[in-house]
Parts: C-alpha cells; sequence; structure tokens
C-alpha cells in the first residue's frame, strides 16, 4: 500500500460511514444519505483497489479506468455548471423583478412632490 | 411643424436616465434634458452617493433599486416603468451628461420618418469628442461581436443613446443586467423582428466619463458573459 492509499483509504472510508450515521440519525435524506455512502465507499474502493476502475471501463469498452473516471467527472461538472448556471439566472431574475416592482411602486410618492 | 420634427419631445416620450453614483453630474444633465423633454424617468440604481437626493430637485420620476443591479435592469426598469405609463416613446439616456439632449430630436425624427421600431444613437455615424483610439478599438470589436453573436451589426452597439416606439418597448424585456445588456437588446431586435435604425450622435468624452465608463477589458468579459448565457442556457 502507497501513502496516498494510506491517506485517503482511511478518510472515505471515515466519510462513508459519516454519511451513513447522519442517515440513521434522520440528518439527512435517504437518497442523499446513500448517494454519498456510494461515493466515499467507491471512492475507497478504487483507492484500494485501482484494477476496478480499469475493469468497469473494459465493459465501456474504455482501455484505462483513469481515462472512464475523467470522462464521467467532465461529463458530470458540465450537467452540474448548467444546472446551477439556470439555478443562479433565475435567482438573479428574481431579485431584479422584486428590485423593480419596489422601485416602481415607490415611484408615484416621490413624483408627487412636484404636481 | 412637422409632427416628426418638433422643438420639444411631447409628454407621450419618456427619457429613462439610468444612474449609479452620479451624483456631480447628474444636475447637469437633468437641466439640459428639460430643454428638450418633459417625462424623465430617473432609475437610480443603488447609488452609494446622493444621486437620488439630486435629481428629486428636478421635476422628474425617481425610481430607486434598492440595491446595486446593473446598467441593464435600470434600464429595463425605466422602460418597464414607461410602458405601465402609457409611453408612445421610450428613449434611454446616460446620466454622466456624455450625450447632448438635442440628439433626442434626431432620434426621434428617424424613428418617425423611417418607420422604425428602434433607433440607437451612434457616435461614428455624427461625432465621438476627444474619444481615445483604444476606445474606439474597443467599440468596434464590440460591434464585431455582437455581429457574429446576433447576425445584426450596428456601429455602435453599446450606445446608451436609444429611442423606441410602444409597441418595441413593450417585446423587449432585457434580462442581463449588467454592461452586456446592449447584446442581449440586439439579440431580442433580432428575435422579435423589430426594425432598427441609426441615427447620428454626438458623444462628449470628459475625464469622468472616461474614468467610469467601460474599459478594454471589459470586453473580453463581456464576450465570456455572453458565451456564457449562450452555451449554458
Amino acid at each position: 500500500m502507497n501513502l496516498f492509499q494510506m491517506v485517503f483509504v482511511p478518510l472515505c472510508t471515515l466519510a462513508a460511514l459519516h454519511s451513513l450515521v447522519r442517515l440513521r440519525r434522520g440528518q439527512t435524506g435517504w437518497l442523499a444519505g446513500w448517494f454519498w455512502f456510494a461515493v466515499w465507499a467507491g471512492g475507497a474502493a478504487v483507492i484500494a483497489y485501482p484494477p476496478i476502475t480499469s475493469a468497469v471501463a473494459g465493459t465501456f469498452g474504455i482501455s484505462r479506468g483513469t481515462d472512464f473516471v475523467l470522462y464521467l467527472l467532465s461529463l458530470g461538472l458540465l450537467l452540474f455548471l448548467r444546472i446551477f448556471y439556470n439555478r443562479y439566472r433565475r435567482l438573479e431574475n428574481v431579485v431584479t423583478q422584486l428590485a423593480r416592482e419596489m422601485a416602481i411602486s415607490k415611484a408615484s410618492s416621490d413624483f408627487s412632490k412636484h404636481l | 411643424m412637422d409632427e416628426c420634427t418638433p422643438s420639444r419631445l411631447p409628454s407621450s416620450c419618456f427619457v429613462v436616465v439610468p444612474a449609479y453614483n452620479e451624483a456631480p453630474r447628474i444636475g447637469r444633465t437633468l437641466e439640459n434634458l428639460l430643454q428638450v423633454a418633459s417625462s424623465i424617468v430617473v432609475v437610480d440604481d443603488g447609488s452609494a452617493d446622493n444621486t437620488a437626493e439630486v435629481a428629486l430637485r428636478y421635476p422628474v420620476w425617481l425610481l430607486r433599486h434598492p440595491v446595486n443591479l446593473g446598467a441593464g435592469a435600470a434600464t429595463q426598469t425605466g422602460i418597464t416603468f414607461s410602458v405601465r405609463r402609457e409611453a408612445q416613446f421610450v428613449a434611454t439616456f446616460d446620466a454622466d451628461g456624455q450625450h447632448q439632449p438635442h440628439d433626442l430630436l434626431v432620434l426621434f425624427q428617424t424613428l418617425c420618418e423611417a418607420n422604425a421600431d428602434i433607433v440607437f444613437g451612434s457616435r461614428f455615424l455624427g461625432q465621438a469628442i476627444d474619444m481615445p483610439f483604444h476606445r474606439k478599438l474597443m467599440l468596434k470589436v464590440a460591434s464585431l461581436a455582437a455581429y457574429l453573436l446576433c447576425g445584426l451589426y450596428v456601429t455602435d452597439v453599446t450606445t446608451g443613446l436609444r429611442m423606441m416606439n410602444s409597441s418595441a418597448a413593450k417585446q423587449i424585456q432585457i434580462t442581463m443586467n449588467r454592461f452586456e445588456h446592449p447584446i442581449d437588446l440586439l439579440h431580442q431586435i433580432k428575435r422579435k423582428r423589430l426594425r432598427f435604425v441609426e441615427a447620428p450622435a454626438t458623444i462628449l468624452y470628459s475625464q469622468d466619463s472616461l474614468t467610469k465608463g467601460q474599459r478594454t477589458g471589459d470586453v473580453f468579459r463581456l464576450g465570456l458573459r455572453i458565451l456564457a448565457e449562450r452555451v449554458m442556457r
């Protein structure tokens, strides 16, 4: 076992256990709890035994496991980027609309001073 | 006098003046503007100085954003307000004193005679007094980028001097809040098939306007923002 494995396998295992504890205490939903448990447990497994990724990659016709992980991460990040960009724009539009309505509703009383 | 060439704008023509931290300049701008327009809407975009207090000394509508949202948002607030007040024409005019109020009459005449929906005041068809070379280059690059992104070529894409009829004002909804809003506007003109023309305008560059105005690096930021908007939505 190399240094990276010695550090990150226990860390990922602890994180996976922590997800289960949070799920058991009701501090997280079942979907989020099991999702993060799977992420951390999977991380611990592939760090401890790297050929797993190559085996999975092989079933998709990709020769190297690292390439497979890289493709998945790139696509996943692009998807999340798009989702969050759209959420950010919607939120920005809502805030703008709110500020606009406040400004317009107050306008009459300001102008009335000149009437 | 011909209805297309009045000596003053009709009261149904609302002039929107977006303003952010313009207290030292907005008084003079409004004094000049009141010589040609009677329906003026100042949109104070969350200024930290007393822009609003100065504006209130004049017979204008004052709208105040509680927070700073950007020039695009302020412009749209003014347009929305004008449409609700049943404006027949809506113009936009910068608060920093760069524009000449009489150019609004030229825009009105052009809009009327060309039977267009929207008219842009262009410094490249008119005059740009004391415009630095790098600013000219930046504007040319912006016009080219706008052409590539929207398929519409305008000589002065970032101009704050525009006039539109009520039909265009009702259809346009600027959703890009900050300095990239002219591209949003052009995109909507193209998508909604509005008829647009350009008219000559005079822009006066002062030390103030150069300090406060857009910087060369903004062109690249603008490009990135537009690209994100096109790719991510």
